[in-house]
């Protein structure tokens, strides 16, 4: 994301990895370099600045095993639905401190995203079976039904966060149209509209959006689609080809 | 019980999608996850504000299946919305 300098490194993950670090010292370095980049607080050194970056850095690092073991055992589950489309990412830093900037009461330790692992299923059915198996054998803290009650920008999957060898995993577990939905989302907001997530960006955008998402329910459940809401949408879907057209052609 | 894959044999690729081109590059570190996590960081801090270059760590059993799964990083630089949500 725009807008965030990183310090230059002083290490690499690899060497960092030799350090240990209390939960509260993560949570005091993820702080301080959120309320930096908000310009909110007092002023740090580039030298306190770069400690910081280090142990957020050590942090993510920390993530990476019991990633790489949430998204095995992922795959084992999800080989029973079919060939299992399984990735993993670390989250970039970017997007750590955005988010820690953006929630001024978010503890970094706490942040349950930092390993993410998104597994695509064929279909709906598919997905509950896999999140059913996973809360019966896995230490799920937390599941969120994204189908059931989608979030107000239309977003739906299954998420559950995993804890394993004390660190939390996030897992998402999508449908093909959700994960069409999904990156389509991610690609407007890259295009120019970067608060499209958080209730931001051009309303027709968010309508758009909302909007493709409810006719894919329809969709989804064999169910006819009202005439006025076919009629709204196509309205819509002018307005955001004609965003992506200008957002494409300017230099950006 | 037998997983089809061990975590050790997970590929990594370090991607980095340019908005301006649309243009995508991948440097595959194969199974050697400390090695791609080193070259993330430092992707990361080489990375200027200005730049815009969007870089991120994913890993797999294949690249396929990442083009699959984060398709938003393998778009190119037009898109067709319709064909985005339908494939």
């Amino acid at each position: 994301m725009s807008g965030v300098r990183v310090p230059p490194p002083a290490s690499s993950a690899a060497s960092v990895a030799a350090v240990i670090h209390s939960k509260s010292e993560v949570d005091r370095a993820g702080r301080l370099y959120a309320n930096q980049l908000r310009g909110s607080g007092q002023a740090h050194s580039k030298e306190e600045l770069e400690a910081a970056v280090k142990v957020i850095e050590w942090w993510r690092h920390e993530h990476a095993k019991p990633l790489s073991r949430v998204a095995s055992n992922l795959r084992h589950y999800a080989a029973a639905e079919g060939r299992p489309w399984v990735a993993q990412r670390l989250k970039k830093f970017p997007t750590i401190v955005d988010k820690l900037t953006r929630e001024p009461k978010m503890k970094l330790s706490r942040m349950a995203d930092v390993g993410g692992v998104r597994a695509l299923l064929s279909d709906q059915d598919a997905a509950y079976r896999v999140a059913s198996r996973l809360r019966r054998n896995w230490t799920i803290i937390r599941f969120r039904d994204y189908v059931a009650e989608p979030k107000a920008d239309g977003y739906r999957a299954l998420h559950l966060i995993s804890r394993n060898r004390g660190r939390l995993i996030e897992i998402q577990l999508r449908t093909p149209l959700q994960d069409n939905w999904a990156n389509m989302a991610e690609i407007l907001s890259r295009l120019g509209a970067p608060d499209l997530k958080y209730g931001g960006g051009p309303a027709y955008l968010r309508e758009y959006l909302h909007t493709s998402s409810e006719i894919q329910i329809l969709e989804e459940q064999g169910l006819p689609i009202p005439p006025s809401l076919e009629e709204r949408y196509g309205d819509l879907l002018r307005q955001a080809d004609n965003f992506v057209d200008e957002a494409s052609d300017e230099p950006r | 019980m037998k997983l089809p894959m061990s975590p050790d044999e997970i590929k990594h690729f370090l991607i980095a999608y340019d908005p301006r081109n649309g243009k995508t590059d991948v440097r595959s570190f194969d199974t050697d996850y400390e090695a791609a996590q080193a070259a993330y960081s430092e992707a990361e801090h080489e990375n200027s504000p200005d730049s815009k270059l969007d870089i991120v760590l994913l890993s797999a059993d294949s690249l396929e299946t990442i083009e699959q799964t984060h398709s938003s990083y393998f778009s190119g630089k037009t898109v067709q919305l319709k064909e985005l949500l339908y494939g």
